[in-house]
Formats: structure tokens, C-alpha cells, sequence
């Protein structure tokens, strides 16, 4: 079994191997670093405003309220990646099951299906995450505001509903395609049942296509939720790698490094991401090169 | 007949795609946890109210009031910004915003594809050469770097630093041609890098598809240069691909542009919708993001157009 | 006008690099065409023939493709001649038809620039010019309406009709040298026919020599003057094509002539297949190449390369043991 691992990982090429690496590293961050940490990310270094990286023990160096870069990156990790995952989870899940139920039913329903998601692409996905943040995260009445908590759930529910038609039109694409194929109309005239024929044949053809697209999707998430920060209606208070990245660009005159490390975090993992979700959809199209 | 009915039926998804969307938008209003007439208004009388109400059609249902905005909509009367006192329309700000957004767009489409057409020949040309290797894993990368990334590290490094380049401002093509430029590079080298990097991907593979086939190598047996034949033979169906991916690539082009103006200060349509944004001026972003839509909606089908004139199989098929 | 034959192959080789190494796809090969004479090249798929031909006429990619030999066009040696004065050639001395209309006619372009370009760059003509020849040559190759068709688009025209105008392409430059690759494979079997009569037709009448590629020696039956037999990159057997009919010696030539569908055969008897396959072209074998399919093969064929020897004059074979010799 290790070895067949090992064979796997053998294959692939060096920055796919980064790529993996790297999105393990952060994974693991983003698990454990809240539990073993008891420093408050907060912690305000009042002798070190705004000093670079390598001063005193601040590896990346902090910013000019104190607060130390690294600590606030490691912590912002579970933020940043909950986001993504849950969005492009939940988003995916919803998407694939609207996208092949209408790619497998046909007809009329397909249509409309077809024309709503086309409807919400028209707009481009940051900004509909725009309006959508917009209007759920206005407080009930002037003069309440909203809670931090609220404003996280509510970046992740715009950033969900982005994702659904995305993964759902690529969900239907490959059923339509799919449910064409001579195995499927065989199981059919076999008198095979519609949800046998959907579990069987059609969702483990369909999962990979959703599966790579998931992976660039990852990347659009964490994208767009920097984007939203610096457009001041991200993850509140410096919590996640775009809030840091938005704290941080007042004075990225006088501390560059405020900006450095969160746009090195931010751009790491979207290039993993995208890196990952070529290597499987280029096996796929091998696979089907085959068939 | 048979030629104006795919056509008519294109027409025909795309009217509902934006009556769709820009409805959906509409009941988006309505989902607002509080009341917009009162966060407009907080300290009017109720005749005041009334009558505001009345303006924005929240007297009605959802499907009447959607239709009567989409009516003041395409008319182009669409309110008022009410946080200038309401001396401002919102169409003045659409005119005054939107061209410059327009052109960021259109120069970085420019800047991209003439990044991407050489490069995308030479690396096709050299493909599986170490030259090829490298220039194509370097822009793999770069297409993966998120523009804002980049916009960041361009200003801390050419503008703060070296300072070769402005890094806040607009300034008109009419007030100074040579400012205006000036003060475009590194918006649209943040926003033309990525879109570059993907371009020449796909141009990549489809000149060395192209280069495979049978009809360059038939081109070649009527004895004309490799230049005549890399521009009649090779490219004409490559920019096919260009097309698709740059009608592929718009959506994350307003995305991205609007997040670049914001952090060059640019007082473009994106800057619009962020100030809206933060402002809470429900009744502008609701037409904003209207034209968003619409303006990719007709980019999409202008781009599928041109495919149909550039590749003759594809009419009426599409 | 010299006696010299109008193209020479001397000792021509062809090799790719291939990931298990190089391989090679046509070996030592001598063959003349004579001025307007038509050759056949018939071997079955793998045999090394369209090497042959696109490798003589200089249009494989250099970099890839490894020539040696010489070739020898109206007696100038082209083999280590550069691309641009390849160039030179192709068009007005050599040019090729090739096997599938669908594929080599560019998809995007409409008939009429891709029929006259080549007129347009090497003859200079005029738009207009072009345009009256282009015309004329869809006309001669008996295409109906040629107005229209010059505004159209390959995909809006039939397998023949398309065959017909990759015809018209490779003629306008009046070429003196024609290579057909296997110029019918793709078409229904009643176009076949239509088309090599149209090919031989226009060879009488333009006077050029041609080179038919086929796998199929019921093609070239009737419009060859002479036919070589490739096998495993090799000729194997090279005759004037009624002798070769009446008097083959090479046990290939027989299984290929047996594979011919006849039509006074007894309805329900099977066509003789030829078992086996191609040798490996990256692993060199000793003996004949044939040796592993062929019914008569003996030790001695395993052991040694049998020579190419001269039976009569203008033909050659390569085997230890004719069907017309002892045995």
C-alpha cells in the first residue's frame, strides 16, 4: 500500500509535488496551528511598529499597529481556507447534483436549468459575490451593526451561490456528454433502474470532470474573498490572508512586507490549486484519449 | 429562413438571460434585512416616505415593479444617487465612469494579445525545447497570480521604489496622451499579465495542432514561406481560440478591473460600484451591476459573432 | 532535354527519432521516374510509402525526420538542399495530392484563395488572372459550377468534389512531377475510380509524370506504367506493371495481388488476409523482412538479407526463393 503511494507519487512531475506539499502544509496549519497556539494572534508588540522581517524574532517582521505578520497568517489560514472549502464544498455539491439531475432528465427542465445558470454567470462572479455580500450584510437598522460572525457567513453564502452554476454547468456538461454513450443506453434497454444508471455510470464519469474544475475553483474562492477585502467587505479584522493583505496596503509605503507574505500566501495556493486541477484534467483527457 | 432562425433563437436566450439576471438582481433588493425606503430616508416624514416608495416601484409586487425599473432602465432613467442630496443622477455617474473602464479593459485585451500572439507562435514553434519548457511553466505560474497580487508588488517595485511609473490617478487621453498612457502601465500590466499568460496557452496548443495537420503540410507543397503560411494557414483558425478565450476571460476582466481601480484610485465604473458599495446606495448598484451584466452578456455574443465570420463551420451551429 | 530521368532516389534513407530510438521508416531505396511516366508505390499501411514520397519531395520537418541518400529532381540534387530552395520546387516541379481532401484543405478558407494563392505567390499572377485560371482549373477537373464552388468552404462540398479541387490545387503551377497519396482512400468506391481516371487523364494531357502511393494494386492496375512493392521500408519488388501482374516473384507481391476483392471469385469465399504483422522499424532484424509472415520463408530467409536482383530488364526483387524460380 505505502509503496503503491509512493509509486503514485513518483509520477508526477516536481511542481505538482510542490503543489501538493504546499496545500498539505497549510491544510495542517490551518487544523492545528489554533489548537497548539496560546498566543493571541492580536498581540500588540509595542517596542516593534512596523519592523521588517528577521527583527527580534518576527520572522516576517509586523506591521504598524504591532501585530506580528507570521502569527497573523498562520492564524488567518483556518479562516482563508474554511471559506474556500466550505463554498467550493457546499457550492459543488449543490451545483453537481442540480447540474446531472438536468443534464440526465433533458427536456424542459434542462432548459430552464440551462438559461438560470446562464443568467448567473452573466455576472461576472466577483461581483455578483459583490452585490450579494452587499445586500445580506446590511445591519437591520441604522444604527445596529452587523457581527463579525455574520459578515464571515455571509462572504461564504455569496461566495457558495458564485459557485454553484460554475460547477453545475461543468456537472451538466459531462453528463449530457456522458449519458450519451453506448454504455448507458445498453444499461437502459437492460431495463436497468434511472438511479442505478446515475450512481453507477454516471456520477463516477462526471466527479473527476467536477473534481478538477473544483480545484481551479479553490483558486477563484480565495481570489475573490482578497478581492472583497480590499474592496472593504471581505472577513472582518485582519482574520483571514485578504484581510491582511486589505490592513496592510495603507502602509505598504513605509512596510512592504505587510504586503509581501499575504500575496505570497494567497498566490501559493492558487497556484497549487491550479496546478493540481490541470495534472487531473489532463490524466482525464488522457483517459479518454484512450477509451 | 434557415440561416435567421439560429440567430433568432440566440436572440432569444440572450433577452432572457438578461431579463433573468437583471430580475434576480431585483429580488435581491427585496431580500435587504431592512427596509430601503427607511435607510434612505431615516429622517423623513411619511408623505416623504410615501412618495419615495412610490419612485422606486416598492408599492408593487416583485414581477410589476421589476418591469417597470427594467422600462426606466432602458430608458436610461435610473434614479438618483441619494447621498448627494440627490443632485447627481446615477446615469451621470454611469457616463462619466464607465469609458474609462472601457478603455483599461480594451488596452489590456491589446497589451495580452501582443504578449500572447508571439509568444504563443515561438513556444509552439519550439515545442518540447527546453526554451519552450521554461516559457511555458513561467507563464503557467504568472496566469495563476492573482491580478491584485501582482498590481501590489508592481507598485511597491516600479512605482514606490523605483518610481518609473504614477501609481494613483486618471488622467484623460485629451488632457495629456503621454499622461494618460503613463498612468495606465501598471493597472493594465497587472490585468494584461494573467490574461496574457492564458492566451498564450491556448494559442500554444493550437498552432502545434495546426502545425500537425495536413493542410499546413499542403500548404507547404505549394511552395509558399513559412511566414505566408503561419499567417493565412495557421493563425486564421487559431483566433478562434484568441475569440473563445477572450470572451472566456471577460467575466474575470470586470472582476479584476474593478478591483485594479480601486487600488489605483482610478474613478472608473468599478470604483463606481465600490463606492456605491460602501455608501449603501442600494439604487445605483442595482443599475451598475445591471450593465455589468448586460455589457458581458453582449461582449459573449459579439465574440461568438466574430468566431461565426472566423471559422465558417460554426454558423448556425452555435 | 536531357535522357536523364526527371527524379532519382539513390540509396534513400528516412529515420525519425523515435523515444525507443531511431526508427527507420524507408532503407536504401533506388528508384527512377522517367519523364511522363506514371509509378505506383504500393505497400500495405506502416510500409514506409508516404515517407517515401513526402521524404523525396523535402516535406517532412527537418528537425524530426532524418534523410540520407541522394534525390536527384531534373538533375539537380535536392538532398541537402535548404527548405527555401526546396521552395522553389514545390508547386511549379513537384507537388503532391494528398489522401485525405477533408484534412489537407484548410477548414477556414474558402476554396478559391486556397486555389489561388499558390498561383497569386510562385506565378505572380493578378487577382483577376488567378481568378480566370482558378476557374479554368476546376473546370478541367470536371468540377460543375466553379463560380460557386470558389466561394465556398471545404466543408460544404462532397469527398469527390473536394478530392477534385485538392486536384485542381496541386496543378495550377503546372507541375512536372505529380505525388498522389493514395489519392482515393478516403472516397466512396465509385468516386475511386472517377477520380484516377480523372488523374490519369490530366497526366496524358499536361504531360507530367506521377507517383501513386497506394495500398490498393487494384488502383494502380490500370493507370501505371510501372509499380514498386515496399515492404518494411524496403522495395521488394519493382516491375513495368503487366509484367508485374502476369510474372511476380516476390511471395508479398502474390499475398498483396491475392488480397484484390475479385469479382469472378465464388460469392462467400473469404479474401485471403496476410497474417502477421510489420516487422518493428525501430528494432533492425537480419534476413528478409518478410520472413516472419511469409508461407515459403526457410532458414536461409531468417539468416540473410537477400539482394535486390534483376530477373528483367526493369525488374527487380528481393527474395531468396521467386514464385517463378526453382524452389
Amino acid at each position: 500500500m505505502k509503496s503503491g503511494l509512493w509509486k503514485k507519487m513518483r509520477r508526477f512531475s516536481i511542481p505538482t509535488l510542490l503543489s501538493i506539499a504546499w496545500l498539505a502544509i497549510i491544510g495542517l496549519i490551518a487544523i492545528v496551528y489554533p489548537i497548539l497556539s496560546s498566543t493571541d494572534p492580536k498581540f500588540v508588540y509595542e517596542n516593534d511598529l512596523g519592523v521588517g522581517p528577521f527583527t527580534n524574532g518576527h520572522l516576517f517582521g509586523t506591521d504598524t499597529n504591532g501585530y506580528d505578520i507570521l502569527r497573523e497568517l498562520l492564524h488567518g489560514t483556518r479562516l482563508t481556507l474554511l471559506v474556500a472549502v466550505v463554498a467550493v464544498g457546499v457550492g459543488g455539491a449543490i451545483g453537481s447534483l442540480i447540474g446531472i439531475l438536468s443534464g440526465y432528465v433533458r427536456g424542459k427542465i434542462d432548459a430552464v436549468v440551462n438559461i438560470i445558470f446562464s443568467a448567473v454567470l452573466s455576472i461576472p462572479n466577483l461581483v455578483l459575490a459583490l452585490a450579494l455580500v452587499a445586500v445580506l450584510a446590511t445591519a437591520p437598522d441604522v444604527n445596529s451593526t452587523v457581527s463579525n460572525w455574520r459578515k464571515v457567513f455571509v462572504v461564504v453564502l455569496a461566495l457558495t451561490i458564485v459557485i454553484i452554476p460554475i460547477l453545475g454547468r461543468i456537472a451538466r456538461g459531462a453528463t449530457l456528454s456522458w449519458s450519451n454513450r453506448e454504455f448507458v443506453t445498453a444499461a437502459k434497454s437492460m431495463g436497468a433502474k434511472n438511479s442505478t444508471i446515475l450512481w453507477k455510470h454516471i456520477v463516477p464519469n462526471v466527479l473527476p470532470a467536477v473534481m478538477a474544475i473544483a480545484f481551479l475553483a479553490v483558486g477563484v474562492v480565495i481570489v475573490a474573498e482578497g478581492s472583497l477585502s480590499l474592496l472593504g467587505v471581505g472577513i472582518p479584522d485582519g482574520n483571514s490572508w485578504g484581510a491582511i493583505l486589505a490592513a496592510g496596503r495603507n502602509d505598504m509605503e513605509y512596510t512592504p512586507h505587510v504586503v509581501y507574505f499575504p500575496i505570497i500566501f494567497i498566490a501559493l495556493t492558487v497556484i497549487s490549486c491550479n496546478q493540481i486541477g490541470d495534472v487531473i484534467r489532463q490524466s482525464l483527457d488522457r483517459r479518454e484519449a484512450r477509451i | 429562413m434557415n440561416r435567421a432562425l439560429p440567430i433568432l433563437r440566440r436572440l432569444g436566450t440572450l433577452l432572457a438571460v438578461i431579463v433573468l439576471s437583471t430580475f434576480f438582481l431585483s429580488c435581491l433588493l427585496r431580500l435587504l434585512p431592512t427596509d430601503l425606503v427607511d435607510m434612505i430616508l431615516s429622517f423623513g416624514t411619511p408623505e416623504e416616505k410615501a412618495a419615495l416608495r412610490r419612485t422606486l416601484y416598492l408599492d408593487r409586487d416583485v414581477f410589476t415593479s421589476y418591469f417597470m425599473w427594467f422600462k426606466d432602465f432602458i430608458r436610461g432613467d435610473m434614479g438618483i444617487i441619494y447621498g448627494t442630496g440627490g443632485g447627481e443622477t446615477v446615469w451621470s455617474h454611469v457616463t462619466r465612469s464607465l469609458p474609462i473602464s472601457l478603455i483599461i479593459m480594451l488596452y489590456t485585451q491589446i497589451l495580452a494579445l501582443v504578449i500572447a500572439v508571439p509568444l504563443g507562435i515561438f513556444t509552439a514553434y519550439r515545442a518540447g525545447k527546453k526554451s519552450d519548457r521554461i516559457i511555458s511553466n513561467t507563464l503557467f505560474t504568472a496566469s495563476s497570480v492573482p491580478n491584485f497580487a501582482l498590481a501590489f508588488l508592481l507598485i511597491i517595485v516600479v512605482g514606490v521604489k523605483l518610481k518609473w511609473f504614477p501609481t494613483l490617478e486618471y488622467i484623460g487621453f485629451k488632457d495629456d496622451p503621454f499622461q494618460h498612457f503613463k498612468h495606465l502601465v501598471l493597472p493594465c500590466v497587472s490585468l494584461g499579465v494573467g490574461l496574457a499568460a492564458s492566451y498564450t496557452r491556448l494559442l500554444r496548443t493550437d498552432v502545434i495542432a495546426a502545425l500537425k495537420d495536413d493542410y499546413v503540410t499542403m500548404a507547404a507543397s505549394k511552395g509558399l514561406s513559412d511566414s505566408r503560411i503561419l499567417l493565412t494557414h495557421v493563425f486564421r483558425p487559431a483566433s478562434v481560440t484568441l475569440l473563445t478565450a477572450a470572451a472566456l476571460n471577460m467575466g474575470a476582466l470586470i472582476g479584476g478591473t474593478l478591483v485594479i481601480e480601486n487600488i489605483f484610485a482610478i474613478p472608473g465604473f468599478g470604483f463606481e460600484i465600490a463606492y456605491a458599495l460602501a455608501t449603501k446606495e442600494f439604487v445605483a448598484l442595482q443599475s451598475f451591476i445591471a450593465i455589468t451584466a448586460i455589457g458581458y452578456v453582449i461582449f459573449n455574443v459579439t465574440a461568438d459573432l466574430l468566431i461565426g465570420i472566423v471559422d465558417p463551420r460554426t454558423r448556425g451551429s452555435r | 532535354m536531357s535522357n536523364n530521368p526527371m527524379l532519382s532516389l539513390r540509396d534513400f534513407s528516412v529515420s525519425f527519432d523515435t523515444a525507443r530510438g531511431p526508427l527507420y521508416a524507408v532503407r536504401n531505396v533506388n528508384i527512377d521516374v522517367a519523364d511522363g511516366e506514371s509509378l505506383g508505390i504500393v505497400g500495405e499501411s506502416g510500409s514506409g510509402k508516404t515517407v517515401l514520397s513526402r521524404g523525396a519531395m523535402g516535406l517532412l520537418p527537418k528537425r524530426a525526420a532524418h534523410r540520407s541518400g541522394t534525390v536527384i529532381y531534373d538533375d539537380h540534387d535536392l538532398s541537402q538542399a535548404p527548405r527555401k530552395e526546396l521552395r522553389e520546387y514545390w508547386g511549379t516541379g513537384m507537388a503532391m495530392i494528398f489522401q485525405d481532401p477533408m484534412t489537407a484543405l484548410n477548414p477556414v478558407r474558402k476554396i478559391g484563395s486556397q486555389l489561388t494563392e499558390g498561383l497569386r505567390v510562385r506565378l505572380q499572377m493578378n487577382k483577376r488572372d488567378a481568378k480566370a485560371r482558378g476557374l479554368e482549373l476546376l473546370h478541367r477537373v470536371r468540377i460543375p459550377d466553379p463560380e460557386a464552388v470558389m466561394e465556398k468552404y471545404p466543408f460544404q462540398l462532397s469527398g469527390g468534389m473536394r478530392q477534385r479541387v485538392m486536384i485542381a490545387i496541386a496543378l495550377a503551377c503546372k507541375p512536372r512531377l505529380l505525388f498522389a497519396d493514395e489519392p482515393t482512400t478516403a472516397l466512396d468506391v465509385t468516386v475511386q475510380a472517377q477520380v484516377m481516371q480523372l488523374l490519369s487523364e490530366l497526366r496524358h494531357e499536361m504531360g507530367m509524370s506521377m507517383v501513386i502511393v497506394t495500398h490498393d494494386l487494384g488502383v494502380v492496375a490500370g493507370h501505371t506504367d510501372r509499380i514498386a512493392v515496399m515492404y518494411a521500408g524496403e522495395v521488394v519488388e519493382i516491375a513495368p506493371t503487366k509484367r508485374l501482374f502476369a510474372n511476380m516473384q516476390m511471395p508479398y507481391t502474390e499475398a498483396l495481388m491475392k488480397s484484390i476483392p475479385r469479382l469472378d471469385a465464388p460469392s462467400g469465399q473469404r479474401l485471403p488476409v496476410i497474417s502477421g504483422r510489420l516487422p518493428d522499424p525501430t528494432q533492425p532484424e537480419t534476413g528478409c523482412s518478410f520472413a516472419s509472415r511469409c508461407p515459403y520463408v526457410t532458414d536461409k530467409c531468417r539468416a540473410s538479407t537477400p539482394p535486390l536482383v534483376e530477373v528483367a530488364p526493369g525488374h527487380s526483387y528481393r527474395c531468396w526463393f521467386p514464385i517463378g524460380g526453382s524452389r
